[in-house]
C-alpha cells in the first residue's frame, strides 16, 4: 500500500463512525450498482474520432484530486444534432461508467440539450455512491461531474472551431 | 471525538499530543498538545491562525517547522529514525490496562500518519496546501482552470501504458515516468521554499497525476487489460 493510502483509510474510517450516511455510502462505492457494473464491464462508445474533423468536438477533462482522465468527443450533423459520440476514461468504475453512459444519454440531442446535461442525471440514473472520501472528509467528489465536465469541454471544442472556421472563410472571401 | 486521556499510573488527565510521551509522562512534554477540534493541525484560538501539526512531532528533524519557516524538503532518513525512536514509546503492547491501550493505538496511528504524510513530498505538499485552505481535493477538478497541455500529456501516457506489449517497453515508460516525477517534485520544493502558493498548487497537481501513473504502470502486466486502479 502507498503512504498516500495509509494515511487516507483510518481518515475514512473514522469519518464512517461518524456519520451514518458515510456508511451506506461506503458499502456503495465496494458494491457498486449493477448499472455501474453493466457499463464498466461493457462499456458503450469506446474509441476516438479525428480530433481535427471540423464535424468533432474533443473534450478532454481531469480530476486532479483522484487523477482520473477522461476523453468525450461528439460528431455533430448540419441539423445541430450530434450524431455520433465516442469516449476513453482512465479511471474508476464510477468514472467509466459515467461516461459510458453519457455517450448513450447525448447521442441523438441538439448541443443545446447535451449542454444541459447534468450530473445529477447520471449519478441517480447509475444509483452512484453519492460521495467519495477525501482528504479531509468535508469534500464530495463526483464522478459523474467529470463526465458532465467532458460533454461541456467538448460542445465548446465543437464551438470554438467551427466560429475560427467561419471567420477563416469570411477572411478568405474578403480577400 | 474525544482525545483526552487519563493516565491510571499517575492519576493524570492529559491530551492525544502528550500521550507520545505517555511512557514517562511525568517528565515534561516535548510535544504541542492536540486540540480536540482540531486533529491535525494546531489552531491558534486567538489569531485563527492554524499550523500543521504533524511538524510539531518531530521536533529534532524538523526544528525550523513547515515552509515557510522551514524547508519543504526533508531529511527522510533522518525523520525515519526519529519515528521509529517515538513510535517504540506508544506502542501498545506498552500499555498497562486496556483503558490506555486504546489511547496508546490513537497516538500511534497519528504518527504513523504524520510520518507517512511528511516522508513522501507528494503526500506532504498536499497536507500544506491543504493547511492554507488550498487543498486540491476542494476543486474537485472545477474551479481549478485545467491545463489542456498537462491533460494531453498525462492523456497520451496512459494511453501508452495501456497499448504497451513488452516489459522493455514497461520500463522505458517506468523511467520516463520517474523522471517527470522527480523534475516536478523539484518544481515543488522551489515553489515552496519561494513562498509561491499558486505554482506550489500547480506543481503539485501535476505530481499527484505522474505518481498516479506510476502506480497503474505498476498493475500493468502483458497481455492483461490495462485499468487504473485508486
Amino acid at each position: 500500500m502507498n503512504p498516500l493510502m495509509r494515511q487516507i483509510r483510518p481518515v475514512a474510517s473514522s469519518a464512517m463512525r461518524a456519520n451514518p450516511a458515510a456508511i451506506i455510502a461506503a458499502r456503495g462505492a465496494r458494491g457498486y450498482h449493477q448499472k455501474v457494473l453493466d457499463h464498466y464491464n461493457k462499456p458503450r462508445n469506446v474509441g476516438s474520432m479525428d480530433k481535427d474533423d471540423i464535424n468533432v468536438g474533443t473534450g478532454l477533462v481531469g480530476a486532479p484530486a483522484c487523477g482520473d482522465v477522461m476523453k468525450l468527443q461528439i460528431r455533430v450533423d448540419d441539423n445541430g444534432i450530434i450524431s455520433d459520440v465516442k469516449f476513453k476514461t482512465f479511471g474508476c468504475g464510477s468514472a467509466i461508467a459515467s461516461s459510458s453512459y453519457l455517450t448513450e444519454l447525448v447521442r441523438g440531442m441538439s448541443l443545446d440539450e447535451a449542454g444541459k446535461v447534468k450530473n445529477t442525471t447520471i449519478a441517480k440514473e447509475l444509483s452512484l455512491p453519492p460521495v467519495k472520501f477525501t482528504l479531509t472528509q468535508r469534500h464530495i467528489v463526483h464522478c459523474s461531474m467529470l463526465a458532465e465536465d467532458a460533454i461541456k469541454s467538448a460542445i465548446k471544442d465543437y464551438k470554438a472551431k467551427r466560429t475560427s472556421n467561419l471567420s477563416k472563410e469570411a477572411s478568405s472571401i474578403s480577400l | 471525538m474525544n482525545l483526552s486521556w487519563y493516565c491510571a499510573r499517575f492519576g493524570r488527565h492529559g491530551t492525544l499530543g502528550r500521550l507520545v510521551h505517555l511512557g514517562q509522562c511525568s517528565a515534561p512534554s516535548p510535544f504541542r498538545e492536540f486540540r480536540k477540534s482540531s486533529y491535525i493541525y494546531d489552531k491558534d484560538v486567538e489569531s485563527g491562525k492554524i499550523e500543521p501539526s504533524y511538524y510539531s512531532l518531530f521536533p529534532q528533524t524538523l526544528k525550523s517547522g513547515a515552509p515557510p519557516n522551514g524547508p519543504f524538503a526533508v531529511d527522510v532518513r533522518k525523520l525515519r529514525r526519529e519515528f521509529l525512536k517515538l513510535q517504540s514509546k506508544t506502542h501498545p503492547d506498552l500499555a498497562r490496562t486496556e483503558e490506555d491501550k486504546s489511547q496508546y493505538e490513537s497516538a500511534s496511528s497519528q504518527l504513523n500518519k504524520a510520518y507517512s504524510t511528511l516522508a513522501s513530498p507528494l503526500s506532504r505538499a498536499l497536507y500544506l496546501l491543504e493547511s492554507v485552505g488550498m487543498g486540491i481535493e476542494e476543486d474537485a477538478g472545477r474551479e481549478m482552470p485545467q491545463d489542456p497541455e498537462l491533460l494531453m500529456e498525462v492523456y497520451e501516457l496512459l494511453e501508452e501504458i495501456e497499448n504497451c506489449q513488452s516489459e522493455e517497453q514497461a520500463a522505458d515508460l517506468s523511467s520516463s515516468i520517474e523522471s517527470r516525477i522527480r523534475r516536478t517534485e523539484k518544481e515543488v520544493e522551489e515553489s515552496f521554499d519561494a513562498q509561491d502558493l499558486a505554482m506550489a498548487k500547480k506543481s503539485t497537481v501535476t505530481l499527484k497525476y505522474w505518481v498516479n501513473i506510476r502506480e497503474a504502470l505498476k498493475e500493468w502486466e502483458p497481455g492483461k487489460p490495462f485499468r487504473m486502479v485508486h
